[in-house]
């Protein structure tokens, strides 16, 4: 398979498991994220990911509904077995606790193939924004 | 001295006259205001009985309106601007008064103060603390209302008007003229409902000043040439195993809708592009996305172009557009640095053709220090692109990323308090 039908695959599992588990089971994703995970959450920046799963301790229960996401191959961050990094940007819409109000989101990642386990990635960085 | 001179000293607050004139025999008074709430207050000097025509606008200089309709009035003038209202008792008496807010033009209050009302219960604050409503309230001053006032005797504390107030007006920072503070508990239940987030929206975000104006210098050229109506000298920006993607979510326009048609035959011979058209065949993937059962996504038009020239060669395929970064609060901007370059994430509007409403767009690119004797080093870039992805989408405006001043939040009704 060549990289960009790799990142194409690895990006829709990436994307049906953070959504859900955004929405259902929000301590799943910490398993994402390693010491150095750089997150931006609507120009706040994150000094760890300690920090990190505090701030989504007491974001309220959210609901996502995706509309459209892509993906790249990034051939700048390749590990030792060839496996690429992806760049991945979902946009769609997000509603939290029991305000009906829908917010439209945008967020980039990049996902960083794991030194180790082959097809595993895990998230470099991440920035989401309200547009 | 003059009657107006003397009441300007031996008033305790600054004053100008009113423009006033009599336009008919029987006294009736034209006064021309502002539209601020001085409207309003000279509205209760009358009685309803023999209502001057108090309006802002000279047309309807003849109508007899009431206090409730200049009030109204004065409301509708809020639109735009962040308004302070001081409703004064003495306004409304005794009288149940009901306001309308249906048109919700209120959005840019920050503060509200009414002092020494008489309020006795927050069904009375109803109207104004609903979902949607005030959505920037920042400061609310209810001081001086039997409503308080009994609500503190009762429990001896305020703790419970606090929490009281907050759940109905989430975004306030100061009540009273001091800053909220709530228990862990009150906070978060009052989160779970989803009115308000842990945090607020910060502007664009730079991990360092040599970050900034490497980007900002990237994007006006970028931009520069993208809007200049010939965008070949872009090609030269990108790597030569650059990617770019781009995506979209747009309703297909009216216009585009009649020549679709003759689009589907021109595609090929190189002719020009719109945002929802799909790429040809063999470069792009048409798919309708399942991402979860009985939810498809749109269907989105996507195609993936490696390398400068065959990028290039999209760029200039793909409609005029035009960015005015001269409106900062249109578009919001995010570069840092990470293994994989310097990623730029702007999002932001651009017109198409300026008879027609604006598209809201998502870039997102990847930088890496140009290499000294490639092909983007002649053009004098110190940076070079290898990833950029363009996502297009119907216009939604710029509300969803506006900063909240929530920081050093000053009372205008009691000078001192801050919230921090």
């Amino acid at each position: 398979m060549n990289p960009t039908s790799i990142a194409e695959k690895s990006t829709e599992q990436f994307v049906q498991f953070y959504y859900p588990n955004y929405d259902k089971q929000r301590s799943s994703l910490g398993s994402l994220y390693r010491d150095g995970s750089a997150i931006l959450w609507n120009g706040n920046a994150f000094s760890g990911v300690q920090q990190y799963s505090e701030f989504l301790g007491r974001l309220p229960a959210s609901q996502h509904d995706i509309d459209v996401y892509d993906c790249q191959p990034l051939s700048a961050m390749a590990n030792a077995q060839g496996a690429t990094g992806i760049l991945i940007n979902v946009t769609g819409t997000v509603k939290y606790g029991d305000h009906p109000a829908k917010k439209n989101f945008s967020q980039a990642f990049i996902l960083a193939p794991d030194e180790v386990q082959a097809g595993n990635y895990y998230v470099q960085s991440e920035n989401f924004r309200f547009v | 001295m003059s009657l107006i001179q003397f009441l300007q000293i031996k008033s305790k607050k600054t004053w100008q006259p009113l423009d006033c004139k009599a336009v008919d025999q029987q006294g009736t008074l034209l006064l021309v205001v502002d539209g601020d709430l001085l409207a309003a207050s000279i509205a209760d000097w009358t009685s309803e009985e023999q209502t001057d025509a108090i309006t802002t606008d000279q047309d309807e200089a003849k109508a007899k309106l009431t206090t409730m309709d200049v009030l109204r009035l004065f409301l509708n003038f809020g639109c735009g601007w962040p308004a302070m209202m001081k409703l004064a008792g003495e306004m409304f008496g005794d009288t149940v008064v009901t306001l309308s807010f249906a048109n919700n033009r209120l959005l840019n209050l920050q503060n509200l103060s009414f002092q020494h009302n008489l309020i006795k219960s927050y069904e009375g604050l109803q109207a104004i603390s609903g979902t949607g409503k005030l959505l920037n309230l920042r400061e609310l001053v209810l001081d001086d209302n039997p409503l308080v006032i009994n609500e503190i005797k009762q429990r001896g504390h305020n703790r419970g008007y606090v929490r009281n107030v907050v759940k109905r007006f989430p975004t306030i920072v100061l009540l009273d003229g001091s800053p909220i503070q709530l228990s862990e508990d009150d906070v978060e239940s009052i989160q779970k409902t989803g009115k308000i987030m842990p945090l607020d929206t910060r502007p664009n975000y730079f991990d360092s000043d040599e970050t900034r104006s490497i980007v900002m210098n990237f994007l006006v050229n970028y931009f520069r040439c993208f809007d200049s109506g010939d965008r070949s000298p872009l090609a030269l920006l990108y790597h030569p195993q650059a990617i770019f993607t781009i995506t979209n979510k747009v309703r297909l326009r009216a216009i585009n809708r009649q020549s679709r048609k003759t689009k589907k035959t021109e595609m090929d011979d190189g002719s020009k592009l719109e945002w929802n058209t799909p790429r040809p065949q063999s470069q792009a993937k048409q798919r309708k996305e399942k991402y979860s059962p009985g939810h498809s996504l749109e269907q989105a038009a996507k195609g993936i172009m490696t390398g400068s020239e065959v990028i290039g060669e999209t760029l200039k395929r793909l409609p005029p557009t035009e960015h005015d970064f001269s409106n900062a609060k249109d578009y919001v901007l995010d570069a840092y640095q990470t293994p994989a370059g310097m990623v730029v994430i702007l999002h932001g509007e651009f017109k198409q053709d300026p008879s027609l409403p604006p598209f809201s767009f998502d870039r997102s690119f990847i930088l890496l220090p140009t290499e000294p004797g490639s092909v983007t080093a002649s053009t004098g870039s110190p940076v070079t692109i290898v990833s950029d992805a363009l996502n297009v989408r119907d216009y939604v405006g710029n509300q969803g990323f506006q900063v909240q001043k929530k920081y050093n939040f000053q009372s205008i009704f009691m000078p001192g308090s801050v919230a921090i």
